[in-house]
């Protein structure tokens, strides 16, 4: 059609520009490298996709304003950022909490989907997914955090016991509990009351 | 897709932990394309401006709130939005916006717009549209940096585009509602990938707004001047309005009627056919043949793999919903399906790819998305008269008007009898006396009195069936406006010719079928089919020598196997000459034949046997008609001939059961599924035709 034919370039090629102030080497590879498992971490912790994104850009902020403190014998860049990103998902929750509900509700959820074939498949699976991240945000804090450093920011054992500094066998035994307490909260928790 | 590195981990937990320990490892999420660029983008940019001492939420800054309701339908702007639809003045004056943060955000950097002559317009930056602030209240706190919002260009074309993916089939259903998108508009004014940021309440309609907007163009925004990228929000309404509907495709729906379509000169072509004249057998379907491969350019266009095309099967099986006989039809159609429909999410279809997916729909069962595609594909060509060739606009067209033949032929004629239609009548089998608690008389009951007492049926009938629930008029008007529509973009089209002239055959108007065979036959280089209706005409008309012209014209046109189930003669034969005839081969079952017809001519003085010819009419109506010679009802017509009346009884069932009268004795009962088409003798029905068969041997 004509529309197509004369509407502008779409090609990423075109948003380079945007490159053109540069970030110091080091950072822009931290940036490259860990800014998913960063943003997802945070995906995991808070109820949309804007305030993970606000939490995920304080995180690098924070991390560039503070670059020339980092020591990489203490932690690694990933641990590093991962840090910085538990105190900014806190930061944001404690905000949101004088403000009302930390439950997100259906319709503010739909970039967390699971790979399902069907329309209604991923209705049901939002849905599902709704529970869960509701049921999380009952738990002690130190389950969410396993929990999110596994699954959103996506860490192994190993990563996750590098992280939180202790042994993989902890890793294991906290994870399981963690996912004992999620269960019980979710089957706990009645459908209808999660849609805020 | 995140990782999932720790799979073999799982086997340590207990099942039911395994599976939840699976489920949240399936989360996938879906970070938005720009953000990555735009985030780095802002880094660099605060490093640079040692704006990195106060770090705030970053995208708030770059991010500049466009209001710009795109309207559909001449709908009115709601008016919570009627302030910020000002905003931008949709095309006109550049709008300037203020980043202001949220409420509940750190104290804003401030800085002051600077206003130009014609007042620009202050309003708060995304994602804050819940509480606008009016616009005749600029803040007095003002922020930095100063983000002009990308502006609009071109508005006629993007309501145009819009109108476009709006799918007519919930326009007609009077289903709207307003769409806001959030979407990346880069420093050259390209449109990035967009998002739903609040629903309409209707996925498709989500859809059809994020598959357009991309195709918008804008002049970029600036900020302190300088060009750069931007999220902007805005709403997208669509507006129902079906009489629009009915204007978008006035071409295609032609508010005819069967008169006015006869009365057309087109139609008027009476000539006698020179049957000894018409083009060689090879030229039938020719032309279709080379109409097909040039359409198979159009499929290659809209798939984002070309090659795809080729391994699909031959261009013919795609272009006919049907998977070659070398693959699963489910797995082929699903993946046809999905290349297809991937090529309407990225404004690639064509056409032809629409007609592809429209019958792979069908075959699906999803009849109504079939058809919003199919007059997708003819909105397209009816702008764009390049993107479709005449075949393919005629096939558009029959598509679509078979979709509603099919919808008026499973209601055409059908009622229910009310149950006081009994009260006179004489024969109540005790069984079936009682009254439904309806008022209407069951099909069970209508069956039982129609064997148990032929006499009072007809009064029955004549008295109590009301057929307020038949078929609509709109239907068949739409329905013959869309086959006539077919014609005048393809003249010679099989399935359009096909169609309205045996619908013109059921209401008996053989001088227009005549009329029309003729055309047809003209235009598509002999095809049998046109000389079979042609011949079925003659002989109504009482001109049965020239019909059986056209029929053995007809036979000789067409392949073996049709014409030995035109010329079949099992009906007509006894029970041993039956098994004999049917295991003998074609050959040998003409000689049978030869044998056979003199036998039954009824005027042997006259040059033609006008049983047979008889005979081949009512061969040829039941193939044209029913697609088949050996179903039920072809048989009950092939030997009975046309029923005197015909009386459809529904009960919301999805079957319908068919009462095929043909004068004295019970009516002859089918029971048709709606679902599937075919159409079987009941019980009763079947004894009641072996039953005849023995007592009034075939003449």
């Amino acid at each position: 059609m004509q529309i197509e034919q004369e509407a502008p370039p779409t090609g990423k090629e075109t948003r380079r520009t945007s490159r053109e102030a540069r970030l110091p080497g080091e950072f822009e590879t931290w940036y490259v490298e860990h800014r998913s498992a960063v943003y997802r971490y945070v995906r995991f912790r808070v109820a949309t996709r804007e305030a993970a994104e606000d939490v995920t850009s304080v995180v690098f902020m924070k991390a560039l304003r503070s670059f020339d403190r980092y020591d990489g014998r203490k932690a690694s860049p990933r641990t590093w950022l991962l840090r910085i990103a538990r105190n900014a998902v806190t930061d944001h929750l404690r905000s949101l909490k004088r403000r009302g509900s930390l439950h997100v509700s259906l319709d503010r959820i739909p970039d967390l989907v699971a790979d399902v074939p069907s329309h209604e498949e991923r209705v049901i699976r939002q849905e599902r997914i709704q529970r869960l991240l509701n049921g999380s945000q009952t738990l002690r804090k130190a389950d969410q955090e396993i929990l999110s450093l596994r699954y959103g920011a996506g860490l192994d054992n190993s990563e996750i016991a590098e992280h939180l500094d202790i042994s993989n066998n902890a890793v294991a035994v906290r994870l399981h509990r963690a996912l004992k307490r999620l269960k019980a909260s979710v089957e706990a928790a009645a459908p209808d009351s999660t849609d805020t | 897709m995140m990782k999932d590195s720790n799979a073999h981990e799982r086997g340590r937990l207990p099942e039911d932990l395994r599976a939840l320990d699976a489920e949240l490892s399936s989360i996938r999420y879906e970070e938005r394309p720009s953000f990555g660029p735009e985030l780095r983008a802002e880094l660099a940019r605060a490093l640079a401006e040692g704006e990195i001492a106060r770090p705030g939420p970053v995208r708030r800054y770059l991010a500049a709130a466009v209001v710009a309701a795109l309207l559909v339908g001449g709908a009115a702007v709601p008016s919570a939005r009627a302030s910020l639809v000002r905003l931008m003045g949709m095309g006109d004056a550049p709008a300037e916006v203020e980043a202001t943060p949220p409420a509940e955000a750190p104290a804003p950097e401030a800085s002051a717009p600077e206003p130009e002559p014609s007042g620009p317009i202050a309003a708060p930056a995304a994602p804050t549209f819940d509480a606008p602030a009016p616009i005749a209240e600029p803040a007095t706190v003002v922020t930095e940096p100063v983000i002009v919002a990308p502006r609009m260009l071109d508005r006629l074309q993007a309501e145009e585009l819009l109108q476009s993916v709006y799918p007519l089939h919930l326009q007609r259903r009077g289903v709207g509602g307003t769409v806001w998108v959030t979407m990346w508009v880069d420093e050259f004014g390209a449109p990035g990938s967009a998002s739903v940021a609040r629903t309409s309440g209707s996925s498709e309609l989500d859809r059809a707004a994020v598959r357009a907007v991309p195709r918008l163009r804008f002049e970029p925004a600036t900020q302190n001047g300088r060009r750069t990228g931007t999220w902007i929000e805005f709403p997208v309404l669509f507006e129902p309005d079906p009489e629009r509907v009915e204007r978008t495709l006035a071409p295609v729906i032609d508010p005819l009627s069967l008169p006015t379509i006869v009365e057309s000169e087109w139609w008027q072509l009476r000539d006698p056919l020179d049957l000894e004249g018409l083009p060689p057998v090879a030229e039938i379907g020719a032309a279709d043949d080379r109409a097909r491969a040039e359409a198979t350019e159009g499929l290659r266009r809209a798939v984002a793999d070309p090659a795809a095309v080729d391994r699909w099967g031959p261009p013919e099986a795609i272009l006919g919903g049907e998977a070659p006989n070398d693959m699963p039809p489910t797995e082929w159609r699903a993946a046809v399906g999905a290349a297809f429909d991937d090529a309407i999410e990225r404004g690639t279809e064509t056409p032809v790819s629409l007609l592809a997916l429209g019958r792979v729909r069908i075959r699906q069962g999803l009849r109504a998305e079939a058809r919003s595609l199919f007059e997708r594909g003819l909105q397209i060509a009816i702008r764009d008269p390049a993107e479709a060739s005449d075949w393919v606009v005629a096939e558009l067209h029959y598509e679509r008007g078979s979709l509603v033949r099919d919808r008026w032929r499973a209601s055409d004629g059908i009622g229910r009898v009310r149950s006081e239609a009994f009260g006179d009548a004489t024969c109540a089998p005790a069984s079936s006396s009682g009254r439904a608690a309806s008022g209407f008389a069951s099909v069970e009951r209508l069956i039982a009195w129609n064997y148990l007492c032929p006499g009072e049926m007809e009064g029955i009938f004549r008295g109590g069936f009301d057929a307020s629930s038949s078929g609509s008029a709109g239907d068949l008007t739409l329905m013959m406006a869309s086959l006539r529509a077919a014609l005048e973009a393809y003249p010679g089209h099989v399935g359009a010719n096909t169609d309205l002239l045996v619908t013109l055959a059921e209401r008996e108007r053989w001088s227009d079928v005549l009329a029309g065979s003729l055309r047809f036959a003209r235009q598509s280089a002999g095809h049998p089919d046109a000389l079979l209706l042609a011949g079925i005409a003659l002989h109504r008309l009482g001109r049965s020598e020239e019909a059986a012209e056209h029929f053995d014209a007809a036979l000789a046109r067409m392949d073996e196997m049709d014409a030995d189930e035109l010329l079949d003669i099992s009906y007509l034969l006894d029970g041993a000459e039956i098994a004999r005839y049917q295991r003998a081969a074609p050959p040998e079952r003409r000689t049978v034949e030869d044998a056979f017809w003199p036998t039954r001519d009824r005027v042997p003085a006259t040059a033609v046997n006008e049983r047979r010819v008889e005979h081949l009419a009512r061969t040829a109506y039941a193939k044209l008609r029913f697609g088949t010679v050996f179903g039920d009802a072809a048989e009950v017509w092939v030997r009975f001939g046309r029923p005197n009346n015909v009386h459809i009884v529904d009960e919301g069932t999805g079957r319908l059961t068919e009462f095929w009268n043909y004068g004295s004795g019970p009516d002859i009962t089918f029971v048709r599924w709606v679902s599937t088409k075919r159409t079987d003798l009941t019980p009763e029905g079947r004894a009641y035709v072996d039953d005849l068969g023995k007592i009034f041997p075939p003449q």
